[in-house]
């Protein structure tokens, strides 16, 4: 596995977000987390990031244990996120922007840079606009634009598609299924529990800070109970 | 955030709940602990008639004097103070302009005009709380850090005009300020100086009652909303700014009667007794103590007056050594020494004033735009 | 009035040549609070210790008189260098002992900015500490003079004012090293860092920065500028005291203010304006009033136009 998630706890205070979590991410999977509002998906990935503290249980990341390394430093180890609500620095530009993706990074990263701007053509229409004047949908290109310029090599996303229209929801996942197509694993976290799992090839469902089902996309899309509680009931019967 | 606000709440639930430091004594039937209070009370009045307290407490020095100011002075100011920066959590760092207000006020209708003591005193808590209103009415509006600078430059706007006002008495100050008429035997004097104890505990025991009413009222608990989450505060539908007017305004009148009585004890005052520093100071006393507990607030400013007395050689480092208690007592006991329960677990959870710090943890972000222009 | 007008010449000059200064320091309080949104209270006392560590290492030359030609270049550049170095150096140390515990326990703003008082109220009592006859005394309460450096010479005058070599000196050191900050800031990596930081720490974490590290280098820059502003005010003042710091931080906070807290420009900004508008205030009303004038402002500033007059560009708003 590349990145596992063994069993943990995150309390905020003494409030447990996340009561003994386990996931596992193998190389070049697209794994979704899925649950309501709440679950415990946003603390999952802030852990795993590093930005909450682990009470309990381990967090992997190609075998070496890293639950105790600093945030800033799991983006040298390969992982890298777009956050939830983009966390676009407002006042760089889309360039400066993407150029704080690769700021751990020594050396030219003008080739990464192109690259993003062939995924998400209307960025580098937009490269000299300070990030805080994008829309919504130009704001989580970039902000995944951003992580993949770190060449993570597990790319962690947080609802991607908050917030925006569906012609743009439905964009923003075919772009991801194509990056993850050019070998970046994803560990995606969505509320839109149709879309994710129709992408994902594994994915977990997550209840008051447990995981209480895991399967492939396709099971749990055909899942009665996950349909009732997640996918608003079931309409093609 | 919001978890540490419910927790917040959760404690602050059980309002029945004693918030004295010692559960036990507030357990205590009402009438005993009545009893208790007016038997230290009492005690306190004695202080400086019992033999023997003098000569530990101030070998060198009038230990009536002593007892009068600093010590009195400072408790009634720390106590006012309490009122802004422990009930409301208010950071002012401006204090001492109220003070000296009040003394400017008592000073002058006293030398100026002839007024007696007593009734220069409530014109003098009048002024002030009428100057608190009238800085606190714009500023109060203001992020809590903006607030402190902007009292602190209050204070510098007050003492630097006394300074430059020839009807104020300009650098000379004011003097030939009356002393309170004689109330039976007891006579006001340069010498005669537990009449002014006396008058100084009354204010005290006076404030105490005030503040511990307040605290309990539908005032204290709004109050402790604003200082809780002013945001939230607000949205419940607390009216914050009358509230934190309300703080300001009393905590203003408490200093002013201070500075009344100052004045009359000095019979002269000058613009340099009212520097920043005391504002540090006191507010030093408030924090040392503990923030909204009047047990503390009291244990506090007594330390503060009381040690630079005690130990003479020590005065002249009283600002280092204050200063170095300020950063250690933030660092490792931000509650202070006798804290209020629910004060510790909001300063333990970041809710206690102005939000938390830190950039790497929990600081959210911000959906508003500012754009850095080239 | 009239005065105003027969002064404004000279009015002018000196309210830019000590409105520079404030500038510098103001860049500490701007940079700090852009990162931390924190009133670095005792960043007044850093911008002291830099006065100090300029007389004292004039004071090293052991000068006989005013310097010329190399010898002045030499003095000035070392002078500058000290002050820069035992600013920036404290200021480090400030946030090391007296803010780091309270920022990565998440403790309330309150907390810090009492500490920063704390801090303040130290560093000025240690300042005033002398030795005689064997025993520390805390006596040091009068200005401690220094030699001249820079002899004072006219260069030439405009209307009532007299440009002197001194004033001049001031303003361009600390116009040109503005400049410097300013292409630090935006156009380098480390700057990025900084201003990512300040626009959302969380997000920065996610990009690999450690935020520690750019919060220890933004006390560096900030102090570092006191620093230098504490060298040209011993150069231009010939002078300080343990308490040098204390209004003309406020000044410098409330140029900050001004500008608008977190932006580098604004600082600038807020600088020469505040020390104009205090020089023509003094022509005005006398110079006594100075410092009211100055407090007056501040609270018509915050009241008015909290952001500031450029708004707060490097850091987030209200949060």
């Amino acid at each position: 596995m590349l990145l596992e998630i063994d069993d943990i706890s995150v309390y905020y205070g003494k409030i447990a977000a996340l009561k003994g979590v386990t996931v596992a991410v193998d190389e070049g999977e697209i794994v979704a987390l899925i649950g309501a509002n709440g679950a415990g998906k946003t603390t999952t990935l802030k852990t795993i990031s590093g930005l909450r503290s682990v009470a309990k249980g381990a967090v992997r990341l190609a075998g070496r244990d890293i639950t105790n390394v600093p945030g800033h430093e799991r983006v040298a180890l390969g992982l890298c996120q777009a956050p939830e609500g983009r966390g676009i620095f407002p006042g760089l530009t889309v360039l400066e922007n993407l150029h704080m993706g690769s700021y751990i990074r020594k050396g030219d990263v003008s080739a990464d840079v192109e690259r993003v701007f062939s995924l998400f053509p209307r960025l580098k229409e937009r490269q000299k606009q300070a990030g805080g004047t994008l829309s919504g949908g130009e704001q989580q290109m970039l902000a995944i634009g951003r992580a993949l310029m770190a060449q993570p090599k597990v790319l962690l996303l947080d609802e991607p598609s908050m917030g925006l229209a569906p012609k743009i929801i439905q964009q923003i996942f075919e772009i991801i299924q194509e990056i993850n197509e050019q070998g970046v694993t994803v560990l995606l976290v969505e509320q839109n529990a149709a879309q994710a799992l129709a992408l994902a090839h594994r994915a977990y469902v997550l209840e008051t800070g447990r995981v209480v089902r895991s399967a492939t996309g396709r099971e749990l899309l055909n899942d009665p109970s996950v349909r009732a509680a997640y996918l608003g009931g079931d309409i093609s019967h | 955030m919001s978890t540490a606000l419910s927790k917040g709440r959760l404690k602050g639930a059980g309002s029945g709940r004693p918030r004295t430091p010692v559960p036990s004594f507030g357990g205590l039937p009402t009438p005993v602990r009545w009893v208790v209070y007016i038997a230290l009370v009492a005690l306190a009045a004695a202080l400086p008639s019992i033999p023997g307290v003098a000569d530990i407490m101030s070998p060198q020095n009038d230990w009536a004097s002593v007892l009068v100011f600093p010590i009195g002075l400072y408790i009634l100011m720390a106590l006012g103070l309490n009122v802004v920066v422990g009930y409301a959590g208010l950071l002012d760092l401006g204090y001492v302009a109220f003070f000296a207000i009040g003394a400017y006020t008592g000073a002058i209708l006293g030398s100026e005009y002839g007024w007696g003591f007593w009734e220069a005193l409530p014109v003098g808590i009048l002024l002030s709380m009428i100057a608190g209103l009238l800085l606190g009415t714009p500023t109060l509006r203001l992020r809590g850090d903006y607030l402190a600078i902007v009292t602190l430059g209050f204070g510098e706007i007050i003492r630097v005009t006394a300074n430059n006002t020839d009807w104020l008495g300009g650098p000379r100050g004011v003097t030939n300020v009356p002393r309170p008429p004689a109330i039976g035997d007891l006579t006001f004097g340069a010498l005669s100086t537990k009449p002014y104890w006396y008058l100084v505990l009354g204010l005290i025991v006076l404030v105490i009652i005030i503040g511990k009413r307040l605290e309990r009222s539908r005032v204290g608990r709004a109050w402790a909303a604003i200082r809780e989450d002013e945001d939230a505060a607000e949205l419940m539908g607390v009216p914050t700014l009358k509230f934190k007017l309300a703080s300001f305004a009393i905590g203003a009148g408490i200093a002013g009667a201070g500075g009344a009585v100052y004045a009359s004890r000095t019979t002269a005052i000058l613009p340099d007794n009212f520097p920043f520093v005391l504002s540090a100071l006191i507010l030093a006393a408030v924090v040392l103590g503990g923030s909204g507990n009047i047990a503390g607030v009291i244990l506090g400013a007594f330390l503060v007056a009381w040690l630079p007395e005690r130990f003479r050689e020590f005065q002249e480092f009283r600002q280092l050594f204050f200063g170095a208690a300020l950063v250690l007592i933030m660092l490792f006991r931000p509650q202070g020494l006798l804290p209020n329960a629910r004060r510790k677990a909001e300063l333990q959870e970041g809710s206690g004033g102005m939000g938390t710090l830190g950039a790497e943890v929990g600081a959210a972000a911000t959906q508003t735009v500012e754009v850095d222009k080239k | 009035m009239s005065n105003f007008v027969d002064l404004f010449w000279s009015s002018t000059i000196d309210g830019l040549t000590i409105g520079s200064i404030y500038a510098l320091v103001a860049l500490g309080y701007t940079l700090v609070y852009g990162v931390l949104r924190l009133i670095n209270f005792a960043h007044s006392e850093i911008f002291m210790i830099g006065t100090f560590a300029s007389v004292g290492t004039i004071s090293l030359f052991g000068l006989s008189g005013p310097a010329s030609g190399l010898t002045l270049v030499l003095v000035l550049f070392c002078t500058a260098a000290a002050g820069m170095a035992a600013s920036g150096a404290s200021a480090v140390v400030l946030e090391r002992v007296a803010y780091r515990r309270l920022r990565t326990r998440g403790s309330s703003r309150l907390a810090a900015l009492i500490s920063a008082i704390g801090a303040s109220l130290f560093l000025q009592e240690v300042f005033a500490l002398r030795w005689s006859n064997g025993e520390l005394h805390a006596s040091g309460r009068d200005y401690v003079n220094s030699e001249r450096v820079l002899e004072k010479t006219e260069l030439f005058s405009i209307g009532d004012g007299i440009v002197r070599n001194d004033k001049l000196l001031v303003f361009v050191a600390a116009i040109l090293m503005m400049i410097v900050l300013d292409r630090f800031v935006n156009r380098t990596r480390l700057g990025r860092g900084i201003r990512a930081t300040a626009q959302d720490s969380e997000s920065a974490v996610l990009m690999g920065v450690n935020i520690n590290r750019v919060v220890v280098l933004t006390f560096l820059i900030g102090g570092a500028m006191a620093g230098l502003a504490g060298a040209l005010y011993v150069v231009y003042f010939d002078q300080t005291r343990y308490i040098i710091g204390f209004v003309l931080g406020i000044k410098a906070f409330t140029a900050a203010v001004l500008g608008g807290i977190g932006n580098l420009r604004g600082a600038l900004l807020g600088g020469l304006t505040i020390g104009l508008v205090e020089n023509y205030g003094a022509s005005i009303w006398g110079a006594e009033w100075k410092d009211v004038i100055t407090f007056s402002i501040l609270v018509l500033v915050l009241l008015f136009r909290p952001n500031g007059i450029l708004g707060e560009a490097l850091g987030r708003s209200k949060a």
